[in-house]
């Protein structure tokens, strides 16, 4: 009995043995297997990966939600985009684009030798998770505006692209924020699975290689507790410039004159939140 | 997963011990003797009866199909019980007498008896597994020539381009190679340091390849990695006209299809009926069947076409 026990308390509570170790062992964060150049990779990967999905989805949501056509079929697609089955896609993508990408044996700026056709596929596929949330919510937050403050500014002489710029942008930005902010996050937590294909980087590689190898927990928790710190650092960082970039007669903070109401955007806030 | 299992298996153990201690060592004795009387006295007309059991994965289901149905031709009474599981679990299940025979690996196998084991070849790991199983009751078949063993394979365009034929000749080239493997070889003794100080191959990158064979394939045949760890009846080998450098210096033990029976349950026709199997089947045998069952057949009716294509079934 008391063998038993003994067992089981080894084999039921060492999840978390060695983690603290591993994070403060200065040999674990330097050099090219070390967390920081992970960690370097990781935020690389996430950045190109939201910029590329932001370049597609900001400007067709914004002309979606300012002419109110196509909502139904892009509502239906960004819908449907959230339900790929990411890892799966990847897999698939990789082996059927990577033989059709000519670059292979160069550098790539921040990629090693040979990595860019495992990148690509990683893009293609992790943008596709990116894009749903921030286009539904910049059609969603430009859907949003106001007519009559629509009807104001058109009232005032402005064209539909003055308009859409001057007004609804502005006055959906903290909702487009929002969205970039989901996406941001649910691409640090994904792009973890780059390096199930060769030669990719990130805080995905002690996960995938320390789920192979005995001893290889601390490494698998040390780098998950990593992407959790990575994504409320990218939050926060995210929420200080949607505080310097929306304007303050929107955000609520601008309070000069008594009775002025912003309801309309915080509301629209709560919804997403 | 793992952990479930090792737990699981941990305390089954534990509790077959106490039920051993209970029952006393003479009674296991005398039931060990009286089965090998048995089994000798019966090598005419009967051919016994057995339940063969396979391990979870397509290729042990194929071969305890052709070692099964090989024995049911021969008039063994034979039943299967197939899709087991992982190892600690199916020689338990020999161990307490629920299956008698299984197809395995001999380099497995033996690591997994003996963990001190150092057999490399073929010759030296049955002569060690024979005496391994011998102390858990269990008796070793012959070994067939197929393996199922890790590989050091190129493509053909590699192959020629650096005159490669056995895993030495990368020595003096592999600096400039990419490798793809399971993330456990860049550290386990017969992986990237065995490489190293058996054969004087250093790759230049080494990178871990955890989806498995169809990532690994794409990107040796693309040509992101040069060489990559495949597993010889593998049949993406075949297909893609790969080359699996031959392994001369016995870096990996051997993997030989070898089927481990119950010694109490052993009888002269299935011995005759398994080693005719075992003399026939080679590892590109293996494969081309493995590529069938692969491919959507029923793996039984693979095994049946194969053995009486062979005039074993």
């Amino acid at each position: 009995m008391a063998a038993g026990g003994a067992v089981m308390s080894v084999v039921a509570d060492n999840y978390f043995d060695g983690v603290g170790t591993f994070l403060t062992t200065s040999s674990n964060w330097w050099g090219p297997d070390g967390l920081v150049h992970y960690l370097r990779d990781h935020v690389i990967y996430t950045a190109i990966i939201v910029v590329v999905a932001a370049l597609i989805a900001l400007p067709a949501g914004l002309v979606v939600g300012h002419t109110g056509r196509g909502i139904v079929l892009v509502a239906g697609l960004a819908n449907g985009l959230r339900a790929v089955p990411t890892f799966g896609l990847l897999v698939l993508v990789y082996v059927w684009l990577s033989p059709k990408i000519p670059i292979n044996r160069h550098d790539v700026l921040f990629l090693p030798r040979g990595a860019v056709r495992a990148f690509v596929p990683v893009v293609l596929v992790l943008m596709l998770l990116a894009i749903p949330p921030i286009l539904t919510n910049t059609y969603a937050g430009i859907q949003a505006v106001d007519p009559q403050t629509r009807d104001a500014a058109r009232g005032m002489g402005m064209r539909g692209g003055q308009v859409l710029r001057m007004v609804e942008l502005p006055i959906a930005l903290p909702l487009i924020m929002s969205g970039l902010r989901s996406a941001t996050l649910q691409v640090i937590a994904t792009v973890t699975i780059a390096p199930f294909l060769p030669l990719l980087g990130g805080l995905g590689r002690p996960i995938a290689d320390g789920a192979e190898s005995a001893g290889g927990n601390p490494p698998m928790i040390g780098a998950a507790i990593l992407v959790a710190a990575l994504a409320l650092s990218a939050d926060g960082v995210l929420n200080l410039v949607q505080r310097l970039i929306v304007s303050p007669g929107v955000s609520g903070r601008f309070r000069s004159q008594p009775g002025v109401t912003t309801a309309p955007t915080v509301e629209a806030q709560l919804t997403v939140a | 997963m793992k952990r479930s299992i090792a737990l699981a298996a941990v305390l089954a153990a534990s509790l077959g011990l106490a039920a051993c201690s209970s029952s006393g060592g003479g009674d296991n004795s005398s039931s060990s003797n009286s089965a090998g009387g048995n089994g000798s006295s019966s090598s005419g007309a009967n051919a016994g009866s057995i339940t063969i059991g396979s391990a979870d994965f397509p290729e042990s289901v194929l071969l305890a199909d052709i070692y099964g149905d090989a024995m049911s031709a021969k008039g063994v009474k034979v039943s299967k019980h197939l899709n087991i599981g992982e190892r600690p679990i199916y020689i338990k299940a020999l161990e307490d007498g629920s299956i008698g025979a299984f197809p395995e690996y001999n380099g497995s196998i033996l690591y997994y008896l003996d963990t001190k084991a150092t057999a490399k070849s073929t010759a030296d790991v049955q002569t060690a597994l024979t005496a391994a199983a011998a102390a858990k009751n269990l008796k070793i078949l012959n070994a067939a020539a197929a393996q199922d063993s890790d590989t050091i394979t190129v493509t053909k365009s590699t192959a020629d381009k650096y005159h490669l034929t056995s895993i030495g000749d990368l020595a003096p080239v592999a600096g400039q190679l990419t490798f793809g493997g399971p993330a456990g070889f860049k550290t386990r003794a017969d992986g990237i340091p065995a490489l190293k100080s058996i054969y004087g191959v250093t790759f230049g990158t080494f990178t871990s390849l955890s989806a498995g064979g169809t990532v690994t394939v794409t990107a040796l045949k693309n040509g992101t990695i040069d060489a990559a760890d495949i597993f010889s009846t593998d049949g993406s080998i075949a297909a893609n006209n790969f080359v699996a450098l031959t392994d001369d210096k016995s870096m990996f033990a051997a993997q030989n299809i070898v089927p481990i029976f119950d010694q109490s349950k052993l009888t002269q026709a299935m011995t005759d009926a398994c080693n005719a199997v075992s003399a026939k089947l080679d590892t590109k045998t293996l494969a081309d069947l493995d590529a069938q069952v692969a491919g959507g057949k029923d793996p039984d009716a693979v095994a049946k076409a194969w053995l009486s294509s062979q005039g074993l079934g």
